[in-house]
């Protein structure tokens, strides 16, 4: 894992120390939210495709509407709903920080560290909200 | 380029900003940098909205959701919201793009894939909706 075969202008082959990648690090907030920030940031690209069926099916009559709309209040459907839920407040708040740090303020470790469980802690909190009031009304 | 290295920062007359501004292999870099805050911080004003549309269209049937989404204020934020969130999108998708595709052919391909996406996503809202509001 820390050594690479490579060949030499030569032809001869060498090992050669690779730098350290990813797996050598112990995971800390700040880079799993970092990971996570691009992964919820690719997976809402897409859902965004859910939100427009929706929006078709609105447009398109009370028909396909019914169709839709079951398919998003199924239970498949209702996971799927809240999972994206979460991803869209979890990298709203990841990306809140990176606003934060772009201005320059939080860069000290602890900081950065602290601002991490914040938008962890927001993300959560707000998910919950939405879906309580979401259901309850 | 550089000629003013060394000036202390409030006797230059140009900020670092301005200086990067056009630089760097794409010429357009700080631009694109620019563009994803600024539509990043809309997005998250529009997430609000989004949020208590959500919660109003929860406990909604076919009937009220086209009340909902036919009143012109509530439309224009959607709108909008849709303009924030695919432009946001598109500039996101294609950093991870350039970041992870090496191979040239493919990755102009995938960068025209994604700006067809996107803007696809954007115009599919505004027709929907459009036909919402104006079929009242
Ligand atoms: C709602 C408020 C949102 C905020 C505040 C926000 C903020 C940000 C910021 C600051 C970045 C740049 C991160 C970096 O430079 O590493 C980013 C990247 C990105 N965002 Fe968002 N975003 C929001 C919503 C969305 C939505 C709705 C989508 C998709 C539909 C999205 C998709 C992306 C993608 C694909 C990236 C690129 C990820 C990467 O480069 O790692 N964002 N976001």
């Amino acid at each position: 894992m820390s050594a690479h075969q490579v060949r030499t202008a030569n032809g001869r082959a060498q090992r050669r120390p690779l730098s350290p990648h990813l797996q050598i690090y112990r995971p800390s907030i700040t880079m799993v939210m970092s990971i996570l920030h691009r992964i919820t940031g690719a997976v809402l690209y897409f859902a965004t495709f859910l939100g427009v069926w929706w929006l078709m099916g609105l447009a398109s009559g009370p028909k396909y509407f019914a169709y839709v709309d079951d398919m998003f209040r199924s239970w498949p459907g209702l996971v799927i709903l809240f999972a994206i839920t979460y991803q869209l407040f979890h990298h709203a708040f990841g990306g809140i920080r990176h606003l934060i740090w772009d201005a320059d303020f939080c860069f000290s470790k602890q900081a950065a560290e602290r601002l991490g469980l914040w938008s962890l802690l927001l993300a959560v909190a707000c998910t919950a909200l939405v879906w309580v009031l979401g259901w309850w009304t | 380029m550089m000629k003013d290295n060394g000036t202390p920062l409030s006797r230059q007359h140009i900020t670092p900003l301005k200086r990067a501004r056009g630089l760097g292999t794409a010429h357009d870099g700080t631009g694109h940098f620019m563009a994803q805050r600024a539509t990043a911080a809309l997005s998250f004003i529009m997430l609000i909205f989004l949020a208590i549309l959500f919660v109003a269209l929860a406990g909604a049937d076919y009937e009220q959701a086209r009340a909902i989404i036919g009143e012109p204020l509530v439309a224009s934020a959607l709108v909008f919201t849709a303009a924030a969130f695919c432009w946001h999108m598109k500039l996101g998708m294609q950093v991870i793009i350039e970041d992870y595709v090496h191979h040239e052919l493919l990755k102009y391909a995938l960068l025209t894939a994604n700006l067809l996406f996107s803007a696809a996503i954007f115009f599919l809202a505004l027709i929907s909706i459009g036909r919402v509001v104006f079929s009242l």
